[in-house]
């Protein structure tokens, strides 16, 4: 027998010893604290502070340690909810004799996730919940449901019938099998607990007794919603020829109640919003509350729907002796002056039950529910409280991370979550943005915030109306909306771009059109920097409240929600919320999900190169050899050999060295006087093949600047301490972000030269080259995932495409990146047709046939000596 | 480090047991790869009819449901943590996100679904 439904007074000294569970004395758990804390500068401070449990927390629960442990780092309360939670699980101590709290707090602020947390801490089977909105409360003590053991024949004929419908292929069949009145009338009878989905019908039979509203849109007591149901399912009955399987005589049966339950069971009863109860029906908890907090000893509750002839109790007995030891009662409500429906609770109860007011959110709670949600763990919370430990080994954490989110998950984990895990440092980084914006937001748009009171906002009051406040507040249950709209794929759409207009920034950039989910996953940040974006201008512009628009715009460029570059007179070069969330395949440890993508890169080059090879991509290069390689790349002893020479590495041409030798080193040579042939010269396709292989590409990128303009090519380095942009840019300086070169590399036919203009932005990782002719689906598909942009000279659209990719390296701040790499462009190239670069755009100057490349280099796979220039 | 999965298992066999045995971990780790609702505690995971789906149906640990009264059911039995409803089932998205809600237990749903959906 569970020892939490022995009576507390049965308990054993050995029952006690085994449902104390020392929390944090293996895991350290966060907690506030209140104390003196020195500052860096020696000064002392009394203040509350995070810091990990100095004692454990003995938690009562019949769950083994690993259980609780997991149950409680992944399911944290956020930081100002922890001197709380710490009350609560103190409180759910059999010896405590008061078994009742009440919660308050606005709504979304987790009170009901801190019943709900109880619940599972205590017990495998988690705490009963109800939704105490328009409810009439004697029904959590007797209720009426379908009674469905009567009519068993009945029950099963309807889902047997409903199964084959379901099965049916065509509209004819479906109606041979149901009545086409039958199906509405269902719909009808059984209200929320129907539902359609395509041909399919399903039905929740369980949430019959709930699923039916009045005209006002409040929630009928189970009797009505039983008694239509079963009004309804008699007609069907007849229709379908049911009756005799008893459809005539169905009925419905009252049975005890979840406080009943929960009472004999020993669990969490949650009474959520028990505020927003139906009037009048507080009297029934008057007593029971009583018996409850440990005033009376027992406590009888009549049945009200008890009729003549029914078999059901007259009452309930609730005795303290015979109380399971579990059992305990959260109520739960929302603070008077959030709504008008929400009532004040009789002072009989509330005198007795004091309600314990839930604290506002801080930035470091949105923080924390952020990182709840995106991964299944309090990443900043757990980082925070022991900020100490973790930056001395910041791998170890993200694999602590891993451990404790995996730590007896039964449900299967997202890959996604792990993914994000362990690159944990850019998640800190995003979620605090997002929080900080969200917290601004949920204060802007709150008449009643802090901000409002002291007309930090004023001007935008006008904005707020209490429908409005309604229907936009910020809370927590909008990071769940958010990203789960993040996860829905969107549509890519160009805004107009007519002649002479000016250049409209998309909100999505055409890199990032999605195919699937798992390339939305990929792409989390930047779609859920759309979501948030629409949802400002639906909110706000789209309602002719255009100050508040402005207010979160500002909000939003401030946290790197959206780049501030685009917000007028806004520069900043930290990263956006999108780069720092959306995954990077050149920044993930874990080669195994990359080596496919390249395999099939190389293999597909390999192919057209020599059309004899029509083997499978594991015959040609089996991905064990490529990860071999991969390594071999990474490893530190090898690296520095890397960096002396600075050499390109393209994908051997070669098959018969190909598995010993899968890349090949290959020069870069400069002068005309050093031109290679155009069969020696390194394709264009080997090359780009390389940006999107993982490490490869960022060793190519650096070698690619190899020869330098600076000194050696009669070009001055600038005077000390003031160094030319533009030559900066060229040279690959590293202090300028931006890094622009041309290169000649051989069409992928071998007939022409084709001069390759790159440009790399270092700090978010992004490349635009533009060469010549389309590149296959293989490779653009690897170019999207790794924030690389191809243009195609030749392509019609040329241009449109370029500013597009421009934006997408250099930012929205075009102008200014725009004349310096015009300039770093011309240091290697100059016009032939006499016309002034500088009247020129940067866009007309990449893509023109009138440029000739003075200073040219060349790759080859040809490593013979350099002719002096 | 403690060893932080209860379910796991030790295996001996030829190469053909051992795939088959590991077949089922491998089609919750690609099923894994697409994000799941959350409905309450529990996960739901949408998949097409494919070689995953069959696994994971087949899997013991997995408990296939029918018609709503089931998937209540399963609920109940703390046994069951992984839950799989066949495309053709009677029970739809919003069923299983009303059941999923109202109980405190976290399992992982499979809901099968067409793949023109």
């Amino acid at each position: 027998m569970s020892i939490l439904k022995k009576p507390a007074k049965a308990l054993t000294a050995e029952d006690y010893r085994k449902l104390a569970k020392p929390l944090g004395s293996r895991v350290p758990y966060p907690m506030m604290g209140v104390g003196y804390v020195t500052d860096d500068k020696g000064k002392r401070t009394l203040t509350r502070f995070l810091g990990t449990l100095d004692k454990p927390l003995n938690v009562t629960s019949e769950r083994d340690l690993d259980d609780i442990e997991g149950t409680l780092i992944r399911n944290m309360p956020t930081p100002e909810m922890l001197p709380l939670f710490y009350e609560v699980m103190s409180a759910m101590d059999p010896r405590n004799e008061r078994r009742a709290m009440f919660l308050k707090g606005a709504p979304g602020a987790g009170k009901t996730f801190l019943g709900e947390l109880s619940g599972k801490t205590i017990s495998p089977e988690g705490a009963i919940k109800v939704d105490c909105t328009d409810m009439n409360l004697n029904e959590l003590f007797f209720e009426t449901v379908l009674d469905f053991n009567a009519n068993a024949n009945f029950y099963d004929a309807l889902n047997s019938k409903i199964e084959k419908y379901n099965a049916a292929k065509t509209q004819e069949d479906r109606d041979h099998i149901f009545n086409p009145m039958s199906i509405d009338i269902l719909e009808d009878c059984l209200g929320d607990a129907f539902s359609r989905e395509g041909h399919k019908i399903g039905i929740d039979w369980a949430g019959v007794k709930d699923a039916h509203k009045d005209e006002d849109g409040k929630k009928l007591d189970t009797k009505e919603s039983i008694e239509r149901a079963i009004d309804g399912l008699k007609k069907v009955s007849t229709k379908e020829g049911l009756d005799k399987l008893g459809g005539n005589s169905l009925g419905m049966a009252t049975q005890e109640g979840v406080a009943w339950k929960a009472y004999k069971e020993g669990r969490v009863l949650i009474l959520d919003e028990v505020n927003r109860a139906k009037r009048g029906t507080f009297g029934v908890l008057h007593g029971w509350m009583q018996f409850i907090i440990n005033e009376i000893d027992d406590c009888r509750v009549r049945n009200p729907l008890k009729e003549k002839g029914d078999s059901s109790k007259t009452h309930l007995h609730f005795k303290r002796d015979e109380m399971a030891s579990g059992h305990f009662v959260f109520m739960t409500g929302n603070l008077e002056d959030d709504s008008d429906e929400v009532l004040e609770i009789p002072e009989a109860l509330s005198s007795r039950i004091v309600p314990q007011h839930i604290p506002k959110a801080t930035v470091q709670g949105w923080q924390h529910r952020i990182c709840q949600i995106l991964t299944g763990i309090p990443i900043s919370t757990l980082y925070n409280a022991q900020s100490d430990v973790w930056d001395k080994n910041p791998e170890e954490f993200g694999k602590k991370l891993v451990e404790w989110r995996m730590l007896r998950e039964e449900r299967v984990v997202p890959q996604h979550q792990l993914a994000m895990l362990r690159r944990w440092q850019d998640v800190m980084q995003a979620t605090e943005n997002l929080a900080e914006f969200l917290d601004s937001t949920a204060k802007a748009v709150d008449p009643d915030s802090d901000w409002q009171k002291i007309g930090k906002l004023s001007q935008l009051l006008d904005d707020i109306s209490d429908s409005f406040k309604r229907e936009a507040s910020i809370d927590f249950r909008k990071i769940t909306f958010f990203i789960n709209k993040a996860f829905m794929d969107k549509p890519s759409v160009r805004p107009p771009q007519g002649p002479g207009a000016p250049d409209i920034e998309p909100l999505i950039d055409p890199m990032d059109v999605t195919e699937s989910p798992e390339d939305i996953r990929r792409k989390m940040g930047t779609h859920m920097t759309y979501v948030i974006l629409d949802w400002i201008i639906s909110n706000t512009y789209e309602r002719k409240k255009d100050d508040l628009g402005n207010q979160l715009m500002q909000f939003a460029a401030e946290c790197g929600i959206v780049d501030p570059h685009l917000i007028e007179g806004m520069a900043s070069n930290r990263r956006t919320f999108a780069e720092l969330l959306d995954e990077n395949p050149f920044e993930n440890k874990d080669l195994e999900g990359r080596l496919m993508l390249v395999q099939d890169l190389m293999c597909n080059y390999l192919r057209r190169e020599y059309p004899e090879i029509s083997n499978d991509n594991d015959d040609i290069l089996p991905t064990s050899v490529l990860k071999r390689t991969m390594e071999d790349m990474l490893r530190e002893d090898v690296a520095p050999e890397f960096d002396a020479e600075r050499n390109v590495l393209v994908f051997s041409r070669d098959p018969e060295i190909l598995e010993s030798e899968p890349l090949t080193e290959v020069a870069m040579v400069e002068g005309q006087a050093n031109k290679p042939s155009l069969d020696t010269m390194v394709s264009q396709y080997s090359l780009l093949a390389t940006l999107a292989a993982p490490k490869l590409r960022e060793h190519n990128l650096v070698s690619l600047w190899k020869q330098t303009l600076a000194d050696h090519n009669g070009i001055s380095k600038g005077v000390e301490g003031l160094k030319d942009t533009s030559l900066m840019i060229a040279d690959n300086d590293e202090d300028a972000d931006l890094a622009m070169t041309t290169v000649t590399v051989a069409s992928d036919d071998r007939t022409k030269e084709v001069p390759l203009h790159v440009i790399w932005n270092k700090h978010t990782d992004r490349v635009v080259v533009v060469g010549e002719g389309e590149i296959d689906s293989s490779l653009k598909r690897a170019f999207n995932d790794s924030r690389t942009y191809y243009v195609d000279r030749n392509d019609a659209e040329a241009v449109k495409v370029l500013r597009s990719g421009l934006r997408f390296v250099a930012g929205a701040d075009t102008k200014e990146a725009s004349r310096d790499l015009k300039g770093a462009f011309m240091m290697r190239n100059s016009l032939t047709n006499g016309d002034d670069w500088c009247d020129k755009r940067v866009s007309d100057l990449l893509l023109s046939r009138d440029v000739v490349n003075h200073k040219p280099q060349y790759l080859t796979e040809s490593i013979a000596e350099q002719k002096p220039l | 480090m403690r060893n932080t999965d209860n379910k796991k298992k030790t295996f001996r066999g030829t190469a053909d047991e051992l795939a088959r045995h590991m077949a089922p971990y491998v089609a919750r780790a690609k099923v894994s790869d697409t994000v799941p609702y959350k409905a309450g505690e529990s996960y739901l995971y949408e998949i097409t009819a494919g070689w995953e789906s069959d696994l994971l149906r087949r899997d013991t640990d997995t408990l296939t449901v029918r018609n709503g009264f089931e998937l209540e059911q399963a609920f109940f039995a703390p046994g069951i943590k992984t839950i799989y409803v066949p495309q053709d089932a009677s029970i739809t998205r919003n069923v299983i996100r009303r059941v999923c809600s109202r109980h405190g237990q976290g399992k992982t749903v499979f809901y099968e679904v067409n793949k023109d959906e």
